[in-house]
C-alpha cells in the first residue's frame, strides 16, 4: 500500500513539476558585431533570453577584442589556438588560406576604408611579409617577423560562431540558430519542426542562389560582392590571394557547409581563392561546398548536403 | 525484387543513413531512386520513360553532388542528347547521389506528387529483369529530381526597421513613405515606392547602403553597418535565414 501511496505522490510532482516548468517560445535578436548584422534566434522560455542574447554579444565582444584588425594580440590563448587551426587549413591549402594577408588588407585600404590600387613595386615589397610559415608559435606567444601583420577576418567569425553556439547548447538551448552575415551555425529543428531553410544570396543578381536545408551544421559564404572598391569599371575586392597580392580572380562565391563555422568560414576562403579547391575540399570529408565562378557556372564539391537551387 | 520489398529496403536503409533521412522529398516534384552502383546503364531508359509520362520538361540536367560516377554519367547522357547544365538555374531535373550505408539489391522506383507511379512499361521490363538479376548489392543511390518551377524569391508585404538591434516599426510595402532616422552616429533616411524600401539618404562615409539596389524580396536585407541600421524584408516562410 505505501509503495503504491509513493508511486501515486511521485506522479504527482512529475506532473506538477512538468506543468510548472515555463513554457518555451521562439525568440529572436539582432546587433551589429564584425561589421555586420547578426541574428540570434533560440528556442527558450522569454525569462531567459536576456540571459542568452548577453551570453552571445558577450563571446563576440571578446572575438573582437582578441582579433579585429587594430587588435595586435599575439599572447592569448585564444589566439594561439585559432592559430593552430588556422594553420592547419593553411597547409590543407598549400597556403592559399593565409591570416598573414594583413599588410595586403592594409596596403588596399580595406582595413581603413582608403581603397587604393598598390602599385606592383609596392606589392612585390609586401609579398615576402606574407606566410603563415614565416611565423613562430612558441608555448605563449606568436612571434612575427617585423612588419608582418595578421588579419583574422576570414576565420575569427566562424570561430565565435561556434564559441556561441556552444556555449547556448550547454547551457540547455536544443533548437536554435545564429547567423552572422555571412557565416551561420544552426543546430536542432526549426519552428516548423523539420531543417533549418537558409536562403544563400545570388553573387550577382537579387534574389537567391540556392536554398538549404540543413541541422547541427554550419554555413559560411565567401564572395567577391561583400566587400569591394570599384576604379575604371574594375572590381577589386578583400579576399587577396596571398600568392600573387591582388584580388583572387575566377570566382565569385563560394559557400561551404560543414560542422565547424570557423573550419567553413575559413575554407569558404580557400577555396575561393585556389585554383584546385576540389583538392582542399576532399581533405575535409564532412565539408561540402558549392562554387559560382566568374562566367556563372555552378559546381558542387565534396560532401553532399540538401541544397535546392533556384531558376533566376 | 519487388516494388514493396524495395521500399521496404529503402526504409531499412534511412533508418541507418542519416544523409537520406534528412532527405524530404517535396510533393511539389518527380523523383527517380536508382540504387545501382552503376546507373549510367540505366539512367538515360528511366529518363526517357519520365520524360515520355511529361514527368521531367526539357533534357537540361545539373548534377547537384559529386558523390557519383558524374563523368560517366555526361558522357552517357550526352549520347542520348540529354544536355548537361552549367547552371543550376537552368536545369529542367537534378542529379544527386547517396551512399547508402548497407549495400542493398539494385532497382528503381518512381515518385511523382508523394505517389508511386509505375514505370515498369513494356519498355522497361528488360531493364526491370536486368537489374533483379544483378544481385550484386549496391551501395549509391542515384536520385533524379524535377526541378519546382516556381522561383522562391517572391515578393513581400513589410518591411521591419532595425535600429541599434531594436526592431523600431514595421512598414507596408504598398504604401509610399519616406521616414528619417537619427542613429547615435548620424542620420539615415528611407523611402518605401513601387513596393520597394531604399536608402535615400545617410550619414556615413562610403554610402554603400545608399548605393544597394532597392529591397523587395522575402528576406532580403539593407544594411548601414556604420549607423547599426537594418531593414529587412519579412521573412517568407520558406526560408528561416538568409547568408551571403
Amino acid at each position: 500500500m505505501a509503495r503504491k501511496f509513493l508511486s501515486f505522490c511521485l506522479l504527482i510532482s512529475f506532473i506538477i513539476t512538468l506543468s510548472c516548468s515555463p513554457k518555451r517560445k521562439w525568440q529572436t535578436s539582432t546587433f551589429i558585431y564584425f561589421d555586420t548584422v547578426c541574428q540570434l534566434k533560440v528556442l527558450c522560455p522569454p525569462a531567459d533570453f536576456n540571459l542568452y542574447r548577453r551570453q552571445v554579444r558577450s563571446i563576440f565582444s571578446e572575438i573582437e577584442a582578441h582579433f579585429s584588425p587594430g587588435v595586435n594580440d599575439l599572447t592569448s590563448p585564444l589566439v594561439l589556438k585559432l592559430f593552430s587551426e588556422a594553420f592547419k587549413i593553411y597547409k590543407d591549402s598549400k597556403g592559399d588560406f593565409d591570416i598573414s594577408v594583413g599588410p595586403l588588407s592594409k596596403a588596399w585600404g580595406f582595413l581603413d576604408n582608403t581603397y587604393r590600387v598598390p602599385s606592383k613595386n609596392e606589392i612585390s615589397r609586401i609579398l615576402p611579409l606574407i606566410g603563415m610559415d614565416k611565423i613562430k608559435k612558441e608555448k605563449t606567444k606568436l612571434i612575427l617577423k617585423d612588419k608582418m601583420k595578421l588579419d583574422w577576418g576570414a576565420i575569427a567569425k566562424g570561430y565565435g560562431l561556434d564559441l556561441a553556439a556552444m556555449s547556448l547548447q550547454e547551457k540547455g538551448i536544443k533548437r536554435g540558430f545564429i547567423n552572422a552575415g555571412g557565416d551561420l551555425f544552426c543546430w536542432g529543428k526549426n519552428p516548423e519542426n523539420s531543417s533549418w531553410k537558409i536562403g544563400v544570396k545570388h553573387p550577382r543578381k537579387k534574389g537567391y542562389l540556392a536554398i538549404l536545408a540543413i541541422k547541427d551544421l554550419a554555413a559560411a559564404t565567401t564572395g567577391d560582392y561583400q566587400r569591394y572598391f570599384e576604379i575604371n569599371g574594375q572590381r577589386y575586392h578583400h579576399v587577396f590571394n596571398p600568392h600573387t597580392g591582388y584580388p583572387a580572380q575566377g570566382k565569385q562565391s563560394v559557400t561551404v557547409i560543414g560542422p565547424q563555422a570557423s573550419t567553413c568560414d575559413a575554407l569558404a576562403t580557400a577555396l575561393f581563392i585556389s585554383r584546385k579547391p576540389e583538392i582542399i575540399i576532399n581533405k575535409y570529408p564532412d565539408f561540402g561546398a558549392f562554387i559560382v565562378y566568374s562566367n556563372g557556372k555552378t559546381s558542387l564539391l565534396g560532401r553532399s548536403f540538401d541544397i535546392r537551387f533556384l531558376s533566376n | 525484387m519487388d516494388r514493396r520489398q524495395f521500399l521496404k529496403t529503402l526504409w531499412a536503409c534511412s533508418l541507418v543513413s542519416p544523409l537520406f533521412l534528412s532527405f524530404k522529398p517535396s510533393k511539389r516534384q518527380a523523383y527517380l531512386y536508382l540504387v545501382s552502383d552503376s546507373p549510367q546503364d540505366y539512367l538515360h531508359l528511366l529518363l526517357e520513360e519520365m520524360r515520355k509520362k511529361s514527368l521531367i520538361a526539357g533534357s537540361h540536367f545539373f548534377p547537384s553532388n559529386a558523390q557519383g560516377p558524374i563523368s560517366d554519367i555526361k558522357r552517357v547522357l550526352r549520347l542520348k542528347n540529354w544536355h548537361y547544365s552549367e547552371n543550376p538555374g537552368q536545369a529542367n531535373f537534378l542529379i544527386s547521389f547517396r551512399k547508402l550505408l548497407l549495400p542493398v539489391n539494385p532497382s528503381f522506383v518512381l515518385i511523382n506528387q508523394g505517389q508511386i507511379v509505375d514505370i515498369r512499361t513494356h519498355a522497361l521490363q528488360p531493364l526491370w529483369l536486368a537489374l533483379n538479376r544483378n544481385s550484386n548489392p549496391s551501395s549509391l543511390m542515384t536520385i533524379v529530381s524535377s526541378q519546382p518551377k516556381k522561383v522562391l524569391s517572391h515578393p513581400g508585404n513589410y518591411v521591419n526597421v532595425y535600429l541599434d538591434g531594436r526592431h523600431l516599426k514595421k512598414l507596408p510595402l504598398n504604401k509610399a513613405i519616406t521616414e528619417h532616422y537619427k542613429t547615435s552616429r548620424g542620420s539615415i533616411s528611407i523611402r518605401i515606392d513601387n513596393h520597394q524600401a531604399q536608402v535615400i539618404r545617410s550619414s556615413c562615409r562610403h554610402q554603400i547602403c545608399r548605393l544597394t539596389p532597392p529591397i523587395s524580396l522575402a528576406g532580403e536585407r539593407l544594411i548601414c553597418a556604420p549607423n547599426h541600421f537594418l531593414l529587412e524584408v519579412e521573412g517568407s516562410p520558406e526560408l528561416d535565414t538568409v547568408i551571403g
